[in-house]
């Protein structure tokens, strides 16, 4: 990459905060969020202990979904889309996204 | 007494001797007199012994029969001295040859089968001899004949009074009579004279008297005419009392009470039946004084009622109140078989509870307006289109910044449990119509037919619940949740709660009401969500408003009448519907566990066309 867009776009550092641990993540303001969004679930899902929980979590429904959709993540209280990019959010350097496990009622 | 008083004694026992020569005719006179005084005195007794027995019976036991007697009693003594007036001017030419007897004018005669036909007459005679002492009172009545009696001296006036009685008697059956009025005569005569016997005899002292009397009389008449004469054994005769005579007369007066007491105990209930509410001793009052009102014409007027010394049971009175009586309950009959005449409003205690009960349920009514059941099922064609959005693969539904997989809408199929992308979307959509309606009021006026309008609603997403347990406030950073609005100039905040992974239900922040409030369809613990969503609101203040939250008026408000359901499953739809009721400001929830699948299906509707129907 060439060092003007990062002079006309600079680079957003997100905190994405996941069950009590956080996450930094430096990505630019017109990324899609569905690449952040992988990042991030390889992230929380190398952590063995939580990999272990999604994997009791998917395991006890018998469902078989793919890592990604298995996250849910909210900026504001407001869902996010993969398809949706920081820009379109407004979000500022040092802003957090919320990553929650699907949740199910009994 | 002194010893010498003695002799003084002895001078007056001739004048008493029984041996003196009775049919002298100077001693005549005063042994006449005296043996009047003697009767009179020997009655007196012994109607002063019955008024005592009849007064204390009857005024202590029915006051009201009582002065009904009075006024009978009186009523029938003012025509006494006409009808033996004229008995005399009739049959006897004799007494006008003594000065001292009364003679009639002529026009008494004519007056004389009036009285006879009233009930009152036929014991006229009898009135007669016992009435020596009210003849003073009578004669002030303002009749004409009676004032002829006013020169008469008592003791002309006393043998004349006497002789009616038992002249009367044959002289009213004489042939110049009608043949009715001398059946009716005579019956009327054979009780009176049992009555006049009864009364004679109550008393040995009264009897004596009569007899007494009698002699004298017999002598007297003796002398002034053989025909009479001639009559007198037959009136001595009759004079005798029958054995059986007092028992029988006794009884007939008891059976004539007692069916006077039970026509008047009918024509009560019968008064009762129209709507006369006071009691039975009320009534008799009111019965004797209608009858007197009645009894007008044959009276002299409505007397007044009678001093008590005049008071005196006079048997013609039975028959009187009979007749009044019987003509009163047939009065009483027709009335009741007649169209009933519109009755003033008296409402029962019943018919008041049936009232109040009727103007509760139309305030509650017009508060709460009843809800219609749900239908079964959508419009078939909206069925159809379930049906459909149920087979399509990928993302099915996209609305504001939450999307719906097929994976997601599957769940809604009845039996599967719902997750967020189902509730946030339900929200999401919730949240859309309440800020339409708020940009345009008149379009969300009239699509809210039947249903309240949105109110001013707020919903959080169902991870707003996570971060608030699990990280607080603070740390949650929840402050940033609301950096566009402000949540106390809402009507109502909306959050869907999720319990551990594994249960919904939905919380709500009712500002208008000042309550905090939880909905659960299991009906489980609420005091977390109590104690969360205030320290919520409270920390929500302090970061917007820079001071602490007024709680005051504030409660805590989980109804019992919140709907439950009857399986594992469908807490979620649940409380997507409590959720949207409560959008509206509907407090009473018109669902339940049987409209589970037509909701179901409708929730797929309405995502999959990213929509809330608006029909109920």
């Amino acid at each position: 990459m060439s060092q003007e867009p990062e002079d006309v776009k600079p680079k957003l550092n997100l905190n994405i905060a996941f069950d009590g641990t956080q996450i930094t993540v430096k990505v630019k303001a017109n990324m899609k969020f569905a690449k952040i969004f992988e990042a991030a679930e390889k992230r929380f899902g190398k952590d063995p202990g939580m990999m272990m929980v999604v994997l009791a979590s998917l395991l006890f429904q018998q469902l078989h979904v793919s890592a990604i959709g298995t996250l849910r993540f909210t900026y504001e209280g407001n869902r996010v889309q993969p398809t949706q990019t920081p820009a379109e959010l407004e979000m500022e350097d040092g802003d957090q996204i919320d990553a929650f496990l699907q949740q199910f009622d009994l | 007494m002194h010893p010498r008083k003695r002799p003084a004694a002895e001078p007056i026992l001739p004048v008493r001797d029984p041996k003196s020569p009775r049919l002298h005719k100077i001693d005549e006179a005063a042994d006449q007199a005296l043996s009047a005084r003697w009767a009179k005195v020997g009655r007196e007794f012994a109607y002063l012994v019955i008024d005592t027995a009849w007064s204390l019976a009857l005024l202590t036991s029915m006051p009201a029969l009582g002065s009904d007697r009075v006024s009978d009693s009186m009523s029938s003594a003012t025509p006494t001295p006409r009808n033996e007036s004229a008995s005399e001017d009739v049959h006897f030419p004799e007494p006008r040859s003594n000065p001292l007897t009364y003679t009639p004018p002529s026009s008494s005669n004519t007056e004389l089968p009036r009285d006879s036909d009233t009930p009152t007459a036929h014991d006229n005679a009898h009135d007669s001899t016992r009435t020596h002492t009210d003849l003073p009172t009578i004669e002030e009545s303002p009749s004409p004949p009676q004032k002829h009696f006013e020169p008469s001296s008592a003791f002309a006036s006393d043998p004349s009074g006497s002789n009616a009685s038992s002249e009367g008697r044959y002289i009213l059956s004489s042939p110049s009579r009608s043949a009715e009025q001398d059946s009716k005569e005579d019956a009327l005569r054979a009780m009176e004279s049992l009555r006049l016997d009864s009364s004679s005899n109550s008393l040995r002292s009264s009897q004596v008297s009569d007899t007494f009397t009698e002699t004298s009389r017999d002598s007297r008449y003796s002398q002034r005419s053989s025909d009479r004469s001639s009559a007198n054994p037959k009136s001595r005769n009759r004079r005798r009392e029958h054995i059986y005579a007092r028992v029988h007369d006794a009884r007939v007066r008891r059976d004539r009470k007692e069916l006077r007491e039970e026509m008047a105990q009918e024509l009560y209930e019968l008064k009762r039946k129209q709507g006369y509410s006071s009691g039975y001793q009320d009534f008799k009052g009111l019965l004797d004084y209608q009858r007197r009102l009645n009894n007008l014409d044959h009276d002299h007027g409505l007397l007044p009622t009678r001093p008590f010394k005049f008071k005196r049971q006079l048997p013609q009175t039975d028959e009187l109140d009979e007749a009044f009586l019987q003509r009163a309950i047939e009065r009483a009959k027709a009335t009741l078989s007649s169209p009933k005449p519109p009755k003033p409003y008296a409402p029962t205690f019943e018919q008041l509870l049936e009232f109040q009960r009727k103007r509760d349920e139309a305030i509650e009514r017009r508060l709460r307006p009843p809800v219609p059941p749900l239908p079964t099922s959508l419009p078939p064609e909206d069925e159809q289109q379930v049906s459909q959005l149920l087979r399509k693969r990928g993302v099915i539904s996209k609305f504001a910044r939450e999307q719906v997989s097929d994976q997601d809408i599957a769940r809604l199929q009845p039996g599967q449990w719902l997750n967020d992308e189902i509730i946030n979307f339900y929200g999401a959509m919730i949240l859309a119509r309440s800020e339409a309606s708020k940009e345009n009021p008149g379009a969300k006026k009239q699509s809210s037919r039947g249903r309240k309008t949105p109110l001013n609603a707020h919903y959080f997403s169902s991870f707003f619940w996570t971060k608030l347990t699990e990280e607080g406030y603070e740390k949650g950073r929840l402050a940033k949740w609301t950096k566009k609005i402000d949540i106390f100039s809402k009507d109502v905040i909306l959050i869907p709660v999720n319990h551990g992974n594994s249960h919904w239900t939905a919380a709500a922040i009712n500002f208008r009401q000042k309550r905090i409030e939880s909905y659960d369809s299991m009906n489980m613990a609420k005091e977390r969500v109590f104690k969360a969503l205030r320290r919520y609101v409270n920390d929500e203040h302090m970061n917007k408003k820079k001071k602490p939250f007024d709680f005051t008026g504030w409660t805590d408000w989980a109804p019992e009448t919140t709907p439950q359901q009857e399986n594992g499953y469908d807490c979620g739809v649940f409380t997507c519907q409590f959720l949207e009721s409560l959008s509206r400001g509907e407090e009473n929830f018109n669902f339940s566990q049987k409209d589970m699948r037509y909701l179901r299906r409708r929730m797929i509707w309405e995502i999959g066309n990213a929509k809330l129907r608006d029909d109920p």
